[in-house]
């Protein structure tokens, strides 16, 4: 099944919210495309799936320096060296909330979705596979740096 | 730790595993709790779930024992672990394992849990972070490496 973009947006919408409830706006969308596999270059990557109404998984991937930028305007501004722990659970955090907030954008359709414990996975040139249907990927352009999202809804 | 939600898992991937390939796997007695983090050299696929509790199962496999399985079920030469074919064959078996795991779960304490579809990777030194969560480890041996099943469930296992 190909990925309609009616489900996809919700998730844009989303991320874009939160951002800019950090002080992290001007995004800039890139198109979207789909991918057989998906290979993921970025230092971090936080995946989260989502069961109800629809089923499947989001992921987001980041370099350690845009981790770093982001988890920064999540504390305040707070510098932040390292992506230990404390950052590791903010970017946890951070796909909780815009996976949540994109719940909540689908339930005013009346599309029920329940999300499920992100997690994030540290670690260079590594495959992988969210579903076994088609992947669909969007860059977004942030002023913290790149956001690459793969979503794959079954 | 309750035992309870774990053993199912554990039954599941041993079971599982016996019908799929030729592998058996011999458990630890004992899981331990796990600091925030996993790490695996090989294969991992995640399934997570959400229901009256959310939670979720990992399934980390090392490199030659991933390749050994994806050969036995496939039957034929899989020579690396970036083959689309090895990852997708884990995968399907974890998804089955982890069904099989939820719905006695679910029969046994009426937990109406959901899986979302599986998640596979395979790395050098990969980490798995798991903010929040309390999970345990319980270690497997099988003829050519270890097997690892991690288990998370919000509010604690």
């Amino acid at each position: 099944m190909i990925v309609e973009i009616k489900n996809i947006n919700p998730f844009i919408d989303a991320l874009e919210s939160v951002m800019n409830q950090f002080g992290i706006t001007g995004i800039k969308k890139g198109n979207l495309y789909n991918k057989e596999s998906m290979h993921v270059d970025a230092d971090i990557t936080s995946f989260i799936g989502f069961v109800g109404d629809i089923r499947g998984n989001i992921s987001y991937s980041m370099s350690k320096e845009t981790g770093k930028k982001i988890v920064s305007a999540m504390m305040m501004g707070m510098p932040v060296d390292e992506m230990d722990e404390m950052a590791r659970s903010a970017i946890g955090e951070l796909s909780n909330m815009i996976t949540g907030n994109a719940s909540t954008i689908f339930s005013l359709s009346g599309i029920f979705v329940d999300i499920t414990p992100p997690s994030i996975v540290f670690g260079q040139d590594i495959f992988f596979i969210i579903s076994s249907v088609q992947t669909t990927a969007i860059d977004l352009d942030t002023p913290a740096g790149k956001i690459e999202i793969n979503i794959a809804i079954e | 730790m309750n035992r309870e939600l774990i053993e199912p898992f554990l039954n599941s991937a041993r079971e599982i595993t016996r019908q799929m390939t030729k592998l058996n796997i011999s458990w630890a007695e004992e899981s331990f709790e796990e600091e925030n983090e996993v790490f695996i050299n090989g294969v991992v696929s995640i399934i997570t779930f959400a229901g009256k509790i959310k939670g979720r199962f990992l399934l980390g496999i090392d490199a030659d024992t991933a390749l050994d399985m994806a050969r036995d079920i496939t039957g034929e030469s899989v020579e690396s672990l970036k083959d689309q074919m090895a990852l997708a064959v884990i995968s399907e078996m974890n998804n089955i394992i982890a069904g099989d795991a939820i719905t006695f779960l679910n029969n046994k304490l009426n937990l109406g849990l959901r899986l979302a579809p599986p998640v596979v990777m395979s790395g050098k030194d990969l980490i798995i972070a798991i903010p929040k969560l309390k999970s345990y480890s319980t270690k497997g041996y099988v003829g050519s490496g270890n097997i690892t099943v991690n288990i998370a469930f919000e509010g604690g296992v």
